[in-house]
């Protein structure tokens, strides 16, 4: 029964093919958008993770002000060198600390100015920390950094970008004084953890960018774990020693937070869930509408074929029959729209692939096919009902006498 | 019992206050085997008998009674099952789907058979039978559209066949046709009976038909006012007792 019953309803769909389509529009769309999205979300999810996963899980940093409790701090919070030295001493399980913020400035060099350069001032500690070494000249070191030396380390791309030809030892323009370029990062392709490209960056020793008046804000402090066995309890002391350093009474809440990968990775968890699931809602309306047509194409079909209605029923089908019959068709609908999204929806993600560099080829979690499946489905049965039902309540002999 | 039991059936519809009788108290008596002719003028009720017969409409009051069973008690799903087993339909216009081929047409009603139902193979091979028994063997896979009035009507007859139902209802079976055809379809209808042992009610207004069939019932403004075997009027007598009983079994 249920073989005929479907491969009525596929027959009746591939004489209306055009009007099937047509219909499906809606769903199409919408599974469409569920599939490239989830995809594409998956993918940025996916370059967040692996590169948060490339700083390792012993590293973590701690940025000044606490939103939770900025009320009741007084004092503005500050983050800078003493502090780093005092975790770097007192915390046995630090390997390094090095203090860091960034700011956004021009760069010159000869009448060529790139603006908007990421600049990242930090100690002579940070290759170690963030596991990013020069590839060429050097990084300044502990002495550089104290004698306030105006020196810079930069990224390829921004090589690229000041057309520079021998980097190594030209003189750029900073803050509005000549700096010395003294090294170029190796490649390391994509984004640190608060977002800026490396290749693009121009590092400089921290106290060089103070002394400039770079400082904006109360500053981080990167520190780099020589274990990775008790993240926790290497948390809680570092949390102690910048108490003691700040002078934080105890029972007061602290003025600064400490960040671990494995916070920032469930972080970006939330922020894709989020964005996965405001998507689908946003979906859903769209599929709301895909089964108001799929209902409305429903009735023209059962208006249409009246008369058919009342042959099947003089010849002995039931209501259940006749309601089996258009449910399925209308559920048909739904999945053939369903599966046209999901492949619409793959390839729109695959353009994603080419268009974006470093996005990983698609990649379509199961969940969301059988997601778009069950939900295509569902429009279809919810919206085929009433139509079906229609048809079911038909009295045979004004069905097989309808004109 | 009689395979058709009517009993002061009425049938009515209510037209702008106005109520027409289509069917106005019919009492009839039609037994297995039997090959009866339904005459009457244009607007008689011929139709609304043969729709009330065929348990596709209700009376509005009256009883009646298939092969034993009052079908008034009977829902809609257990009407359509009661059709499908006892009843088979061959319409004026022929109503096949037209989508479908000479064969999944026939095979139709072994498709909504609840009881001893068919494999699809063997559902296949009845209604191949059944368009052999009309002489449409070598048509089974032309749809509606690529046949002749006379070969469509020929596949609801096998159609109405199919499901080896105790009686076939033929409402003017032959009124799209040309007269020959015409002959050929009466000659396929009126042969059942004999044949296959099935009850036979063709509605027609063609004199012709009717002396063809052993038996002729003439409808006239919804009543019967003429009910003959063989050219004998069936017994008034027996007719009036019968009807006497009826009214006994009533105050029971
Ligand atoms: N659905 C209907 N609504 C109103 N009147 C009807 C309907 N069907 C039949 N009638 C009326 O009932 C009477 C009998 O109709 P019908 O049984 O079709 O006659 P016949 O088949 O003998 O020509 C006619 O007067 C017709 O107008
Ligand atoms: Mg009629």
């Amino acid at each position: 029964m249920w073989i005929e019953i479907l491969r009525e309803a596929l027959r009746s769909i591939v004489q209306n093919r055009l009007r099937a389509f047509l219909t499906t529009l809606g769903i199409i769309f919408g599974v469409m958008a569920v599939i490239a999205v989830v995809s594409i979300v998956q993918g940025v999810f996916f370059i967040y993770t692996s590169q948060l996963e490339g700083l390792g899980a012993g590293f973590l940093f701690v940025v000044s002000g606490n939103p939770s409790a900025t009320k009741q701090i007084k004092t503005r919070p500050e983050l800078d060198d003493e502090d780093a030295d005092a975790i770097q001493s007192r915390v046995e399980t630090v390997l390094a600390t090095s203090p860091f913020f960034f700011d956004r400035r021009a760069v010159q060099f000869r009448g060529q100015t790139v603006f908007d350069v990421v600049l990242m001032p930090t100690s002579a500690r940070y290759p170690e920390i963030q596991n990013h070494y020069v590839d060429q000249g050097r990084f300044f070191n502990a002495f550089d950094d104290k004698a306030k030396s105006r020196v810079v380390v930069i990224g390829p791309d921004l090589v690229e970008d000041l057309g520079l030809i021998r980097p190594v030892g030209t003189t750029v323009r900073l803050y509005g004084v000549p700096f010395e370029v003294i090294g170029v990062m190796e490649q390391k392709d994509g984004i640190n953890a608060f977002g800026q490209p490396f290749d693009r960056a121009a590092i400089v020793p921290h106290q060089t960018a103070v002394s400039l008046g770079g400082k904006r804000g109360g500053g981080m402090l990167l520190v780099k774990l020589n274990t990775t066995d008790d993240v926790e309890r290497s948390t809680e002391e570092i949390r102690r020693v910048l108490r003691s350093t700040h002078n934080i009474p105890p029972g007061d809440p602290d003025d600064f937070q400490i960040v671990t990968q494995s916070e920032l990775l469930s972080t970006v968890g939330n922020i894709t869930g989020i964005a996965t699931w405001v998507v689908i809602a946003i979906v859903g309306v769209a599929l709301l509408v895909g089964g108001i047509g799929i209902m409305n194409i429903m009735l023209v079909s059962v208006t249409e074929r009246t008369r058919e209605i009342g042959i099947r029923m003089a010849l002995g089908a039931t209501p259940q029959d006749i309601l089996a019959q258009f449910l399925v068709e209308a559920t048909l609908l739904g999945l053939v729209g369903g599966v046209i999204g999901i492949f619409v929806g793959y390839g729109v993600s695959w353009i994603a692939t080419l268009v974006v560099p470093d996005f990983p080829p698609p990649y379509i979690p199961l969940w969301a096919i059988l997601l778009a499946f069950v939900f295509s489905a569902s429009v279809g049965v919810v919206f085929g009902l009433y139509p079906a039902a229609r048809a079911a309540r038909l009295n045979p002999i004004d069905a097989l006498r309808y004109e | 019992m009689s395979l058709i039991e009517l009993d002061d059936v009425y049938r009515t519809y209510e037209m702008g206050g106005e109520v027409v009788r289509a069917l106005d108290g019919v009492s009839l008596r039609i037994e297995a085997g039997e090959l009866v002719a339904i005459i009457g003028q244009s607007g008689s009720g011929k139709s609304t008998l043969m729709n009330v017969l065929g348990c596709l409409d209700s009376p509005t009051s009256g009883r009646y009674a298939l092969a034993g069973q009052d079908v008034s008690v009977l829902d809609d799903e257990q009407l359509a099952h009661v059709r499908n087993r006892t009843i088979g339909f061959v319409f004026q216009s022929f109503h096949l789907l037209p989508r479908q081929t000479a064969l999944e047409n026939v095979a139709l009603p072994l498709l909504y058979r609840r009881e001893g139902r068919l494999t699809p193979k063997a559902r296949e091979a009845a209604a191949q039978e059944a368009l052999g028994i009309v002489g449409l063997a070598d048509r089974a896979l032309h749809r509606p559209n690529e046949m002749s009035g006379g070969q469509r009507q020929r596949v609801a007859i096998a159609r109405a066949l199919v499901g080896k139902p105790h009686m076939i209802l033929a409402d003017e079976p032959t009124g799209n046709l040309d007269s020959k055809t015409s002959l050929e379809i009466l000659d396929l209808l009126v042969a059942l009976p004999e044949e296959q042992g099935r009850t036979v009610i063709i509605v027609t207004h063609e004199p012709e038909v009717a002396e063809r069939c052993h038996r002729t019932i003439r409808l006239l403004d919804g009543k019967v006012v003429e009910d003959t075997r063989d050219g004998t009027p069936l017994p008034e007598k027996a007719a009036a007792a019968e009807r006497e009983a009826r009214g006994a079994a009533h105050v029971d």
